[in-house]
């Protein structure tokens, strides 16, 4: 029996099994790259997606417990800018600009979740002071999100620059 | 996703196959190149090496004037790729936006050696900077026949060549030929050699610039193809089983339960359970029963350093200088202790990942992250017994590694080889956070006996560094010697010391005691506790003995730690960059530890001085740090580096590899140590082995000393060894009490401050 989601703005019926953790059927059935697999324990954050809950690690919870829900990847953030602003055409989400503008990934692996993450904090709080960053990035969500090349200080200056761009 | 052969990440051979090569391939490979893997697809022989010694190889310049240059370097996020392109687009007087860096697809690139020891820019870069040095004269010389004027009379601006009002482009030029060099290239034991000279470093517009870099785009918007995201037709995934002890063997091997879309494939102890979707795959695995045998063959991560003193070593002498037994002997202080760092993780964040497609006309492709796609592609040709020119290995980024993929080319691929060999399908093999944790060959764990004596002045006239040293270069592959199709043995893999010593101390001895891994000798794969290359091998380790005991005795002596440095060094670099840092940071010129430390109540805060000569590079860093001694809390505040790397290539990826040093040492330093039982690790993810959080991020200072009449050094490690010492003496400095064995946790610094 099919499932429907809405990923990225799009309906959709996966056709996975039940069980299946939401990661394998973004990136098998659906196809969508930025979501990536670190752990499968949701200690790391790589495999993190913005949900009508906010951000929520994919790699264990099974896609049946994301029925009905607005599930936006990276792919789908410049079009997530376009609705929330109402501009006709964003190339990329501000955050994505920032994190050019910061040249922020080294090997780029864990930026998916980074990113995901600064996306629903600036939600919640348009102006975050750099404490809130370090914990919105360590102890808010079911793990830290782990960068091993250590970004962590470009991502604290792009979670800033990102702000000012949305302002 | 769409596979881009500009970028490196289609397979020739999917091409040949598809018929369309000819034309597809027109974009980026040169007829002479295409000429030859049209023969040799003829000949058998599918894959045939690049001639390092033809300018074809190594660039071609299309039509509209774009230039791909082909490097066997590879990108891990350092910046490289975009480093090069600068270093070969000054050269040719080229547009920057004009170079596309193709690497590390083996039938393409040339072969220049692994990517590590920070030696893309020392060494393959110095290689391209001549190169295209001579593919600019050989474009040259084609320009002056076409405008029938004397080629030292050439001026060559964005890839357009002038003489007065006569123009061509280097486009118009070529039209995608290949071209033959003026002067042949020649490579020997003692370098590249051609017959143009580089451009003088004073006419330089491009180096030395912080050009944003080439791959960060598309790693935003997630269109970067990593391994992890490769799918071909008709792939299959797998999981592996790995052994439960390093040294088990299978002793059965059972059913998946009824209903499962998964098969088990087991070859000698290679036990994998594949399917169609990945997630039958995994649970599969989890759920396949497989019983092993006991091994117990270690001696648990509590008693190994008593372990390792007792294995049979064999002794290298680093450095002798004077006798130091005597001067030990006679002297009228001595110092004696040891220092410990711990086996640890490179801890890449997705999981080892590679895909093979093992053909039945027995020829193979691989695509992989490994550091060294020429060496994957020789060991895979050897473990299946076939000729290097039957296989391809196509690189394509993947997540760090840090040094995990350099020796040890990579473990995925191996075991995917073998896989789809037996499946006859493509194979993608992905291992689990805990097969990651596992068994990944770890960086060493290493011992350091330091002893020296002072004259009663408090000079120093004896020095003696002890090393022990878990090997750091253990390259082998566990596919082959799981499945059995490659006899255990081999190289015997050695720890090394690594770095040069600045400091003048007379009476001078340092010895390396190259231990075996533990449980290789009892072990049916020949292999044990499997160690390897972790960012700045060996140096991270040495230079924190070393470093710290310096400090040792600049406390025993009541000399500022800075100044001490500064009296037994005489290279000009290394003291320019400990000033420098010093200056930056604020040092106070002092003794340690400082007159109020202490382990009372509440917050104190010491600083810690380091220097290193990493890879060429002086690196010096100044650390500030706040102790809480009632819970053992160490909060770094502030970190400064100055480094002279010679010549700057691009600023600002330097200083992000600065700061990448910075924190990823901290994590280990603070928090890593991989622990075992008997049998195997028992430190299985990011729980049991944590890494440091955003929020112990301490603000970074980076100062580049500039020296660009010097060719440029590596820049990716240097910092990495000036973390550890400088922490624990600023640890020292605070609280007056020095730690010794790593990592520096909560539970360790609160035990130690009693």
């Amino acid at each position: 029996m099919a499932i429907e989601l809405v990923v990225n703005g799009k309906e959709e019926q996966v056709t996975s099994s039940p069980d299946t953790p939401l990661l394998y059927v973004l990136r098998g059935e659906l196809g969508l790259s930025g979501p990536k697999f670190g752990c499968g324990l949701e200690q790391c954050g790589s495999c993190s997606v913005l949900t009508d809950d906010g951000a929520r690690r994919t790699c264990v919870k099974p896609v049946s417990e994301f029925e009905g829900q607005n599930i936006t990847t990276v792919e789908g953030l410049p079009a997530l800018w376009e609705k929330d602003k109402d501009v006709p055409h964003a190339d990329l989400h501000p955050i994505q600009q920032a994190w050019i503008e910061e040249q922020v990934p080294q090997c780029g692996y864990c930026q998916n979740g980074m990113m995901i993450t600064t996306a629903n904090l600036l939600a919640n709080n348009p102006n975050p002071s750099v404490s809130e960053i370090m914990t919105a990035f360590s102890t808010s969500g079911p793990s830290a999100h782990l960068c091993r090349c250590g970004t962590y200080d470009q991502i604290i200056k792009a979670v800033q620059r990102a702000a000012e761009l949305m302002a | 996703m769409s596979i881009d052969k500009e970028s490196g990440t289609l397979s020739r051979r999917g091409l040949l196959k598809a018929g369309g090569a000819l034309v597809v391939m027109s974009a980026a490979v040169p007829m002479a190149l295409r000429t030859s893997v049209a023969e040799a697809a003829a000949a058998g022989v599918p894959f045939p090496t690049p001639d390092l010694t033809d300018l074809a190889t190594w660039l071609t310049v299309h039509a509209d004037g774009t230039i791909t240059w082909r490097t066997g370097h590879v990108e891990l996020g350092q910046g490289n790729r975009t480093a090069l392109a600068q270093m070969v687009a000054e050269e040719l007087d080229a547009a920057f936006e004009s170079v596309t860096v193709v690497m590390g697809n083996t039938d393409v690139t040339p072969d220049q050696g692994v990517t590590a020891g920070s030696t893309t820019i020392a060494r393959a870069g110095t290689q391209a900077r001549l190169i295209a040095a001579e593919a600019r004269a050989t474009l040259l010389a084609l320009a002056a026949k076409r405008l029938h004027v004397p080629v030292d009379e050439l001026t060559v601006e964005n890839g357009v060549v002038s003489h007065g009002s006569k123009k061509v482009s280097y486009g118009r030029l070529v039209h995608g030929r290949a071209l033959t060099a003026v002067t042949p290239i020649v490579i020997d034991d003692k370098g590249t050699h051609v017959g143009a000279t580089p451009k003088p470093v004073t006419e330089y517009t491009l180096v030395g610039r912080s050009v944003p870099r080439v791959d960060i785009v598309d790693k935003v918007r997630q269109k970067t193809m990593f391994v992890h995201d490769v799918r071909v037709p008709h792939m299959l995934h797998a999981r592996v089983v790995h052994p439960k002890g390093i040294g088990s063997t299978v002793v059965s091997v059972g059913r998946l339960p009824s209903g499962s879309k998964a098969q088990v494939v087991q070859l000698g102890n290679l036990v994998a359970v594949a399917a169609e979707q990945e997630w039958d795959a995994v649970k599969g695995a989890a759920e396949l029963p497989v019983t092993w045998s006991d091994w117990n063959g270690l001696p648990g991560s509590e008693d190994w350093p008593a372990a390792m003193r007792a294995l049979p070593a064999k002794t290298m002498t680093h450095a002798s200088q004077g006798d130091f037994e005597s001067a030990f002997a006679a002297a009228a202080t001595t110092l004696e202790t040891t220092y410990q760092t711990p086996f640890e993780n490179h801890g890449m964040i997705g999981p080892s990942c590679a895909v093979a497609d093992v053909r039945r006309d027995g020829s193979v492709t691989v695509w992989s992250a490994t550091q060294y796609p020429q060496g994957l592609r020789k060991g895979i040709a050897q473990m299946l017994d076939i000729a290097p020119e039957q296989v391809e290995v196509v690189w394509l980024d993947g997540s760090g590694s840090y040094g995990r993929l350099s020796a040890n080319y990579d473990d995925a691929a191996s075991e995917a080889v073998f896989l789809s060999q037996k499946l006859g399908r493509p194979v993608r093999v992905q291992w689990s956070r805990e097969d990651e944790h596992i068994w990944e060959p770890h960086g060493p764990g290493t011992l350091h006996d330091m002893a020296a004596g002072l004259d009663e002045s408090g000079n120093v006239t004896a020095w003696k560094h002890d090393a022990f040293m878990a090997p750091n270069n253990d390259s082998t592959m566990l596919g082959p010697l799981l499945v059995g199709a490659q006899a255990p043995g081999g190289r015997r893999p050695v720890g090394n010391w690594t770095g040069p010593d600045l400091y003048q101390f007379p009476n001078l001895l340092e010895l390396a005691h190259q231990m075996p891994e533990f449980g290789a000798d009892t072990s049916p794969y020949g292999f044990g506790l499997r160690t390897t290359f972790l960012r700045s091998p060996g140096q991270y380790q040495i230079t924190f003995a070393q470093e710290a005991f310096v400090d040792e005795i600049a406390a025993r002596t009541g000399q500022d730690p800075l100044a001490f440095r500064l009296k037994h060094l005489t290279d000009t670099r290394a003291i320019a960059v400990l000033e420098a840092a010093a200056k930056a940071a604020g040092w106070e010129s002092r003794p340690s530890p400082r007159k109020d430390a202490g382990t009372g109540s509440g917050t104190v805060t010491g600083q810690g001085i380091a220097f290193v000569l990493r890879d060429g590079t002086y690196a010096a860093g100044v650390v500030k740090l706040e102790v809480t001694p009632a819970t053992g809390k160490v909060l770094l505040t502030e970190v400064t580096v100055a480094q002279d790397q010679g010549q700057i290539i691009n600023p600002r990826a330097i200083e992000h590899q600065i700061t990448s040093c910075v924190i990823q040492t901290a994590s280990r330093v603070f928090h890593e140590e991989v622990k075992f039982d008997t049998s195997n690790v028992t430190t299985a993810d990011w729980k049991s082995y944590p890494m440091l959080r955003m929020d112990e991020t301490p603000t970074i200072k980076t100062v580049l000393v500039p020296n660009p009449e010097i060719p440029p050094t590596g820049v990716g490690e240097p910092a990495v060894n000036v973390m550890p010492s400088a922490i624990s003496s600023a640890i020292f400095d605070a609280t007056g009490v020095r730690l010794r064995t790593m990592p520096f946790t909560a539970e360790v610094v609160k035990a130690a401050m009693g």
